[in-house]
């Protein structure tokens, strides 16, 4: 391109200097004669001048120099490469050694020889002899290790837990909290479980349970609730990144909550998390695979599509599976392997290579960038009996429709004799109007819009009684195509129809549009203003005809169909009615024939077949037609489509679909899908596979391998997170970063214990979930002294329990099931609770919301439609991510806008009403309690007493649900 | 190629020697957290970023090319669009002459077409930089660029950055805000103001067009603001009693929003109370009180300029003129877009001038991409259209030590690409952020394993645009 070159020059991106990329290249062209023996004259150099400081034990600024793997990967000024090969001017570490900043005063001082020394081995290509292996470089970092069962630590603790927590307290000074009164703690557990609080009944169920192993029995109950699928759910889709949405521009409305709900189903099932994880990542490639296994790979369909004009879809395409390796590397393995999309990783043991060769396991699936498929298709599981059961029904109807046509064939045969006859004497005329659809619905495949019928009040139909009538604020049509006869444009065809339009309601613009059989509808004349909007202006698509006919009196409307790019023989099966604004009664359309014969009403092709017939057998298209417009035949098809009507629709959802043929995977220079070079293999990451003996040629390998005991990470990250869903913080702090730049864990052995604790109790979460439950470390109580508080502000050494504030949908969900107003019903399409007008950011895909009325605004939140580019604004508000990424964790911020929602977002207000009906009915005292799980203390009550007779019960339950104590459990 | 790169490394030596290696204290070496800046003096406290959604079109606007005239209806040459791609144009493409006349306006001589009468009048105010361009031809993916430097999701938008970095000049309102006019929001949606991988609460608030102007500012309706002052009451003391019970700080910070959302309540429809201005500064923007428009946007921004908001974006929709349709075209809608949006984008700077808020203020107006030299013509569209074009377009800054009557850039003959003076979208958000303060190279926040800068590995502060 022209304007690159006019480009100042001055301009030098960093990485444009060559880093990593150059190495291979420059180690080929080494200059012979002027070679530098790295092992004899550099290292020594190094190992005297850098590695006190840059060495195994410390790596200032990031920079390792006594490995060629991290030395390359450069320091944490990563945009400054530390060593070019070939451009020792380039190089940082160069520069700084020639200008003296290095080895920095006091230190080792080089020599003017070691210094061009330096700089020779740089020039030269900076070879630095590689025993052939990347397992040189593999990490000693903590996770990569293998996962060894630590023994329990022996102390006074009886749980597990308690044991590994305890030892740290006296080393600081902590003092552990009284355990928490049975209210709290059940109202803790519940929400935790189940993202709702429990009701008064398990309440006193919980507390008048005297017997020992009433914590556990009430643990139970809440791991068996159904709402515990809907609340691990909930946490699981901010990982998967589900959203009801496209994302980008377009933002479309998508389909696939069919793995919503596979997702619920699966935590309330318990799968194993070693299935629940191969099923999501290859549940296609499963030998025989069930369809629900294929409906769990949406996991990874939840990318975004980019559905724009002109976009490159292969951008697009490459855009997603990069998401999917970034996904499954931060969800599974703690590896934020982002960054070696673009180059080899600075700070974790990864590379470009190693990137890529995950993104060749990724590479294999059908699906576009811009692109809707690949679908499954199928019944919702809420309407499988109610398929079958029209099914049996259709089948018996068939059997006896079956039994009448042979009665009637030997009818037909002298039926279709008699009419031959007739149009072999039918005489030729003159074009006359062939009406296609007069004033009724059109027997046709689809047909779609209000077909409303002509009401007496109206003037008279064109013809005969009937005629359609359209009413339109903005654009209405109502149109059909798939007609089962479609008619065949003649020479001189005209299409026509009559329209009257009402005088006290007059339409601004009337649109018809024509249906090519097995082709599209952009084909579209218009009368009138041009408002519609569909097709382009002056085109085909759209061309204007004329002004509108006068009102309040039957006008024929003719267009030539070569006005709308329609010629000879051209076939069409489907018309359109369409109009803006105002009332207009339709009839009598059709097109003009110029067959030669009339024909005596019967259709071109039934007149064709008949007139070539000479055999017994009836053609069939004759007898379809027959069949059509017999006045018994109408009988039973409305009598079958009745029956059909009964059928739920199918619903689809995204999923996976493995290549044909293997894709090549190339590695793309700097990310881009435009600079694909060197090819490679899937592989897992070197530093978990040094010896490349890892076969994961596929998602399926590749997902068994990542639940396999041959790598450490899963178990570890899956452990960590659901501490940190149980406890708010994980023993390693950084849930999607187990590498080098990731927080350190506050217990290694607990966190190895939990680890193979998980594995051993069969990957089960419920089992899990129970284990954590049942410490004392759970059950204590928030209590700390200001002192303590100051030694462990973060609460990382559990020696009270930590408290949070609920998520978004936890807290309207405790609000409407606090206020009787919660609907519990599970699963099916998205809903679309109230949210403030002008919040949705509806694109031009249309699809608006359209609020859910009734129980429907009641669902829980989970079912809200989610749509990308404009989050629900009481989820978002409480830090509820978009959805465009997986999210590792949310953040917990604490705003005004998080206030005013409390008190003022009609969701909340909504269910403080109803919760202020409860307190008048049963009383402050029992609904603090259903609140926070304690009973009030009297100094409490009179404060909340005071406000209840000063300002009533709605300000009152305000209060009781924004109390800090009732947001946060 | 040698020479330029040992100069840029030294250059980049000299904050390494300084910050780093002489100190040779911190193991983070790079800034992590706002306390630290600004890391020299900031000529610019606030910006207002009218964001013209959809691309306007800089050849009919601010970019005169009289040899689009002579070759008006001629084939683009070859050379131009070998290996291009559109987002709406088919094969080759004939050369769109303007419609509008130019002329030069001010003492400093810019020009400015026939459609912008008022922003021709404030000339010797704007930085004009003709050389703008973007790696983006989609709407989506290029505003997500301007505003976070990344074409993909995930990053945060530069009012994040602001409003994590610099915080908000009065504790009362919002860092960041948002606001639209147009038929629809802008094409990326909320994505445009996400604060990517900064703490949440710096997420850009977008202000609405109807009903309340930030979320769920209102009393539902039985409760009055006694009411509401009482209700506060009975909670802080009952949170202050829970927090003494259980020792949660959080619990107190936690009243504390509640009180300062109590606040809001009556700050903010202030704000937003236009009938407080004089009858001669609302003619002077064309706003009406209670009426949502770019106008009354544009008045909001200054007011809420003046009240402390530290970074606002200003959407305006309807920019996107490919000429499908008289809703979309040159000829029509690009005329009827300018008449909107011209009196009040010139009034906001004239305003911030007179009362002294454009010397600390930098008001920015410009779209995320282009527009060809080329008449779409989209489906054999009759209607006058350019499509999408990243490699060259028109902004203009005003206020905040940018150099007032100040052409920068230029483009070849065609407008098509950069002749002179390219500057690209980080170049931009170096240079504003050199403005308020801020060593773009410096402001760094640690995510997934390593920093991140709002100019990833780019930009450069553009010094002839600094007065």
């Amino acid at each position: 391109m022209t304007g690159s070159s006019s480009q100042p020059s001055f301009r030098v991106t960093p990485r444009a200097l060559g880093g990593l990329a150059a190495w291979g290249l420059a180690s080929v062209a080494i200059a012979q004669e002027s070679a530098v023996d790295f092992e004899q004259q550099i290292e020594p150099i190094l190992a005297r001048a850098c590695y006190e400081c840059h060495g195994a034990s410390e790596q200032k600024v990031g920079l390792r120099l006594d490995r060629r793997a991290t030395a390359l990967a450069g320091s944490d000024f990563g945009e400054y490469p530390v060593i070019v090969p070939g451009d020792a001017d380039a190089s940082l570490l160069f520069q700084l050694v020639e200008e003296g900043a290095m080895p920095p005063s006091g230190h080792t001082v080089l020599a003017p020889e070691e210094v061009e020394l330096l700089r020779r081995w740089i020039d030269g290509g900076a070879l630095w002899p590689d025993d052939g292996l990347e397992a040189s470089w593999s990490s000693a970092h903590w996770s990569y290790q293998p996962l060894e069962r630590p023994s329990i630590p022996e102390n006074e603790a009886a749980h597990p837990i308690d044991a590994f927590l305890s030892e740290a307290w006296t080393e600081r000074g902590l003092r552990p909290a009284g355990r928490a009164s049975r209210g709290v703690l059940l109202r803790r557990a519940s929400l935790d479980l189940r993202g709702l609080p429990p009701t008064p009944t398990e309440f006193e169920q919980f507390a008048g349970d005297d017997a020992p192993g009433a914590w556990e029995r009430a643990l139970d109950r809440l791991l068996e609730s159904p709402a515990y699928g809907e609340q691990q759910a909930r946490r699981w889709l901010d990982l998967a990144r589900y959203a009801d949405s496209n994302g980008y521009e377009k933002d479309a409305a998508r389909s696939i909550w069919l793995y919503r709900d596979w997702v619920v189903d699966a935590w309330n099932e318990d799968l194993s998390l070693d299935r629940f994880t191969t099923e999501q990542l290859a549940g296609d490639l499963l030998p025989e695979a069930t369809e629900r296994q294929r409906i769990a790979t949406g996991f990874h369909r939840n990318t975004l599509t980019n559905e724009e004009g002109g976009v490159d879809p292969e951008e697009y395409r490459v855009a997603a599976v990069v998401d999917r390796v970034n996904t499954t590397a931060e969800v599974w393995l703690g590896m934020t392997m982002g960054c070696a999309q673009c180059h080899d990783h600075k700070y974790d043991a990864i590379t470009q290579r190693d990137y890529f060769r995950l993104f060749d396991v990724f590479n294999q699936t059908t699906d576009g960038g811009s692109s809707v498929g690949p679908v499954l298709e199928t019944v919702a599981p809420k309407d499988r009996a109610q398929a079958l059961l029209v099914d049996r029904e259709l089948a018996a109807y068939d059997a006896g429709q079956e039994e009448r046509r042979k009665e009637l064939e030997p009818w037909l045969v002298s039926w279709a004799a008699a009419l031959r006859r007739t149009l072999e004497r039918a005489p030729f005329a003159t074009p006359r109007d062939h009406v296609v659809v007069g004033g009724t619905r059109p027997l046709a495949h689809r047909v779609e819009g209000a077909w409303n019928p002509r009401v007496a009040a109206d003037p008279e139909a064109f013809e005969g009684d009937d005629a359609i009538v359209q009413t339109a604020t903005g654009f209405e049509q109502h149109y059909f195509e798939g007609a089962r006869v479609p008619f065949v444009l003649g020479e001189s065809s005209r299409f026509f129809v009559h329209v009257w339009i009402d005088p006290a309601a007059p339409t601004r613009e009337l649109m018809l549009q024509f249906h090519e059989a097995n082709g599209d509808w952009e084909h579209r004349a218009f009368l009138g203003e041009d408002l519609h909007g569909l097709g382009t202006s002056g085109t085909d698509s759209r061309r204007r005809i004329g002004e509108l006919p006068e009102t309040g009196a039957w006008r024929r409307i003719e267009v030539d169909p070569s006005d709308v790019g329609l010629e000879v023989g051209d076939r069409v099966d489907g018309l359109a009615f369409g109009q803006w604004d105002g009332r207009v009664l339709w009839d009598h359309a059709g097109v003009t024939s110029d067959a030669p014969r009339t024909h005596a009403g019967v259709p071109d092709e039934v007149a064709a077949a008949l007139l070539e017939w000479r055999g017994s057998l009836v053609p069939d298209v004759a007898v379809e037609w027959f069949e059509e417009s017999s006045p018994h035949a109408a009988r039973a098809r409305a009598d079958r489509a009745a029956i059909e009507a009964r059928r739920p629709r199918p619903v689809q959802t995204l999923v996976l679909e493995a290549v044909d043929e293997r894709r090549v995977t190339r590695v793309l220079e700097r990310g881009s899908f435009l600079a694909p070079s060197d090819v490679v293999e899937a592989a897992v990451p070197s530093l978990l596979d040094p010896h490349r003996e890892i076969d994961v040629r596929d998602r399926l390998a590749f997902s068994q391998w990542l639940v396999s005991p041959a790598n450490p990470l899963t178990p570890r990250v899956l452990a960590n997170r659901l501490w940190a869903w149980t406890f708010g913080r994980g023993l390693v702090t950084t849930l999607d970063d187990f590498g080098t730049r990731g927080a350190q864990p506050t217990h290694p052995e607990l966190l190895d214990w939990l680890a193979s604790e998980l594995i051993a109790n069969g990957w089960s979460a419920k089992r899990f979930f129970r284990l954590l439950m049942t410490s004392d470390a759970y059950q204590r109580a928030a209590t700390r002294s200001a002192a303590d508080q100051d030694r462990d502000p973060d609460a990382a050494y559990l020696a009270w329990f930590p408290r949070r504030r609920l998520d978004g949908e936890e807290l309207r969900d405790q609000a409407l099931g606090l206020a009787g107003l919660l609907n519990e019903e599970r699963g099916g399409p998205p809903v679309y609770p109230p949210q403030p007008n002008g919040t949705d950011n509806a694109t031009y895909a249309g699809n608006r919301w359209n609020t859910s009325q009734g129980a429907a605004a009641h669902r829980r939140a989970l079912y809200t439609f989610w749509r990308r580019t404009s989050p629900y604004p009481t989820f978002a508000i409480f830090d509820a991510p978009s959805r465009e990424l997986t999210c590792p964790e949310r953040d917990r911020s604490n705003t005004p806008l998080q206030a005013l929602a409390l008190l003022n977002d009609p969701n909340f207000v909504e269910a403080a009403k109803a919760f202020g009906r409860r307190i008048e009915a049963e009383g402050l005292s029992f609904c603090f309690e259903a609140a926070t799980g304690r009973a009030p203390e009297a100094g409490e009550l009179e404060i909340l007493e005071a406000l209840l007779a000063s300002d009533g019960a709605l300000a009152t339950a305000q209060v009781l649900l924004s109390l800090d104590e009732v947001i946060s459990r | 190629m040698s020479t330029s790169r040992r100069t840029f490394l030294r250059g980049a030596g000299a904050w390494l020697g300084a910050g780093i290696f002489g100190s040779w204290l911190p193991a983070a070496p790079l800034v992590r957290r706002g306390d630290a800046l600004p890391h020299h003096a900031a000529r610019a406290k606030r910006v207002i970023w009218l964001h013209m959604a959809g691309g306007p079109s800089s050849l009919d606007l601010f970019d005169p090319k009289p040899r689009l005239d002579e070759l008006d209806g001629q084939p683009i040459p070859d050379s131009f669009i070998a290996n291009e791609r559109f987002a709406f144009i088919k094969g080759t493409p004939k050369i769109l002459a303007s419609p509008y006349a130019f002329e030069r306006h001010g003492e400093s001589g810019q020009w400015v077409s026939e459609l912008l009468p008022n922003i021709a009048g404030i000339a010797d105010e704007l930085c004009v930089v003709r050389s703008m361009h973007t790696t983006q031809f989609n709407h989506a993916p290029a505003q997500l660029f301007l505003n976070s430097g990344h074409a993909l999701v995930g990053r945060p938008s530069m009012g994040s950055w602001l409003s994590y970095g610099l915080g908000s000049l009065d504790p009362d309102l919002p860092s960041f805000v948002v606001m639209t006019s147009g038929k629809y929001a802008p094409s990326a949606g909320a994505a445009a103001w996400s604060n990517g991988f900064l703490p949440s609460e710096h997420q850009g608030i977008r202000l609405m067009k109807n009903g309340d102007p930030v979320l769920f500012l209102s009393n539902p309706d039985a409760i009055t603001r006694t009411t509401r002052r009482r209700q506060l009451d009975a909670l802080a003391r009952l949170n202050q009693r829970a927090a003494e019970r259980h020792g949660d700080p959080e619990t107190l910070a936690r009243t504390e929003q509640f009180e300062l959302a109590y606040r809001m309540q009556s700050r903010v429809p202030e704000l937003f109370d236009l009938s407080t201005e004089s009858a001669e500064t609302l003619a002077l923007y064309g706003a009406e009180p209670g009426e949502a428009s770019f106008a009354a946007n544009c008045l909001l921004a200054r007011r809420l300029a003046e009240a402390g908001v530290r970074f606002q974006q200003l959407y305006d929709w309807g920019w996107d003129s490919h000429g499908t349709n008289p809703s979309d075209d040159i000829v029509e809608s690009l005329p009827a877009q300018c008449r909107r949006t011209d009196r009040a984008a010139a009034a906001l700077v004239l305003d911030l001038k007179r009362r002294g808020l454009l010397d600390d203020t930098i008001v920015v107006w410009g779209g995320e991409f282009g527009r060809t030299p080329m008449n779409e013509a989209r489906n054999g569209s009759t209607y006058l259209g350019r499509d999408h074009h990243p490699h060259a377009f028109t902004i203009w800054m005003a206020g905040g030590g940018m150099k007032a009557g100040t052409s920068f850039g230029r483009t070849d003959e065609l407008g098509y690409f950069i002749e002179e003076d390219a500057m690209d979208v980080h170049d931009l958000h170096a240079t504003l952020l050199h403005q308020l303060g801020i060593d773009h190279e410096r402001f760094t926040f640690a995510s997934q394993g390593r920093e991140f800068r709002l100019t990833d590995v780019a930009g450069r502060v553009i010094q002839p645009l600094l007065g």
